[in-house]
């Protein structure tokens, strides 16, 4: 029988979130969990190490409701030498924020804001400019997850992040993005 | 004098137990581990006699935490920690080794990992025991002021060694968390990591085995919270 997309990205999950404590059936049951999630839109692989998470939009709690974009969350996860190295990423695929530089002839460069608090930069772990994100402690629990492979657990905390406003300085206001009014605004 | 152990025998018996034990570290965890290890009544001559690590001294606010008395202040930790394990059994064969675990002398038997860094840990388990076929059984413990964890695994069982593998993380990741040494502990925690380790070296004692026990226990002091789970095996 010919193998479908989703059959093929079933498998690759599977591999990614390889866990001695589960089996193949938990973790595909776990699969569907993280792709029935309300927010979640879609589920890819960029490589075999990094699954993409496609978020509908994310709309600031506080700050009286900044719609901030539609995301992609990068979740890598890989083995090195018996150990799991893990990290996460993100992308704001709708609605980004370009800051161009005063002087183009200058050393300036032209600064994408994609989240108040996702420091902008350009990984070489992705080969595309991206966020780390500024969570401090909360990203001990998200290691956590991801390091068990349990990336339907991982994806909501992650989500709830990118949706609240941490205190402390952001990289860039909250206020310049737009604010959100309801879905009607999309039409 | 001998030590009285009728209160206990039944539950673990140190004279049917024959293998040397190992405690890498002697600090907060260290210390009570060790001091535990004396009063079950191990550190028997040619059964199980004990050895500890550490190349650090005691100092005025480890009174708070270790097993440490003013008169011990500023003595090697391996040397007050023994000091104080033969004041309870004088009879008690314990070896101190004031330096950091390197490979020169084999690990065998029972290692207690009890240092305060992740990387430490991952050094001992890769590196110091690049032979560890004569280690039967790791204990390892982490712990803050508000979580105790106990691993118990056999390094050469590679499903077991793997699922402690995915419990490690880097230091700059437990700056963040909870449960590594972290430099806030409290003398509650330890006692009660101090537990979690012992008692799985109880059942290590009577299944001689680390398979078919809870090999990672996890206790949120704040919560009341045990959590535990058994490792597959190869």
């Amino acid at each position: 029988m010919l193998q479908t997309v989703e059959d093929d990205i079933l498998l690759q999950y599977m591999y990614l979130c390889a866990n001695p404590l589960r089996g193949d059936a938990q973790i595909e049951l776990e699969y569907e969990q993280l792709k029935n999630h309300p927010r979640v839109t879609s589920v890819a692989f960029l490589r075999p190490e990094v699954l993409m998470v496609q978020t509908d939009k994310i709309i600031l709690s506080d700050k009286g409701k900044r719609l901030i974009g539609e995301f992609i969350i990068f979740l890598i996860r890989r083995q090195i030498a018996g150990y799991w190295e893990v990290d996460f990423r993100f992308w704001n695929v709708s609605n980004p924020i370009l800051i161009e530089a005063d002087d183009p002839e200058a050393t300036d460069q032209d600064v994408l804001f994609i989240h108040p608090h996702i420091m902008p930069a350009k990984d070489e772990l992705l080969g595309c400019a991206n966020g780390a994100l500024c969570i401090s402690k909360g990203q001990f629990a998200v290691y956590q997850h991801m390091r068990k492979g349990e990336m339907h657990l991982a994806v909501p905390c992650l989500i709830d992040i990118l949706e609240s406003y941490p205190t402390g300085q952001p990289y860039y206001d909250a206020y310049e993005w737009p604010l959100w009014k309801g879905e009607k605004d999309d039409a | 004098m001998t030590l009285d152990i009728k209160r206990h025998r039944s539950v673990f018996n140190p004279d049917i137990f024959h293998m040397p034990i190992s405690v890498i570290g002697c600090g907060g965890m260290g210390s009570r581990v060790a001091e535990g290890l004396v009063r079950m009544g191990l550190g028997q001559e040619g059964k199980n006699p004990i050895s500890l690590y550490d190349h650090d001294s005691f100092a005025m606010h480890n009174l708070t935490n270790q097993w440490v008395s003013i008169p011990h202040l500023l003595k090697m930790k391996v040397k007050a920690v023994r000091s104080q394990m033969l004041e309870i059994n004088p009879q008690a064969d314990v070896i101190d080794r004031p330096h950091e675990v390197r490979g020169e002398i084999p690990l065998e038997g029972v290692v207690f990992i009890c240092v305060d860094s992740m990387d430490a840990r991952r050094v001992i388990v890769d590196e110091v025991m690049e032979d560890r076929s004569r280690v039967k059984c790791i204990i390892e413990t982490r712990m803050d002021a508000g979580v105790g964890i106990s691993h118990c695994f056999d390094p050469n069982d590679a499903s077991q060694l793997a699922c402690w593998r995915m419990y490690w993380y880097s230091d700059d990741e437990a700056d963040n968390m909870q449960g590594c040494g972290g430099a806030q502990s409290i003398i509650s925690a330890i006692y009660a990591t101090t537990a979690l380790a012992l008692k799985q070296l109880e059942h290590f004692a009577v299944k001689k085995s680390t398979k078919k026990m809870q090999n990672r226990v996890y206790q949120d002091f704040d919560e009341c919270l045990l959590r535990s789970e058994q490792w597959p095996s190869a």
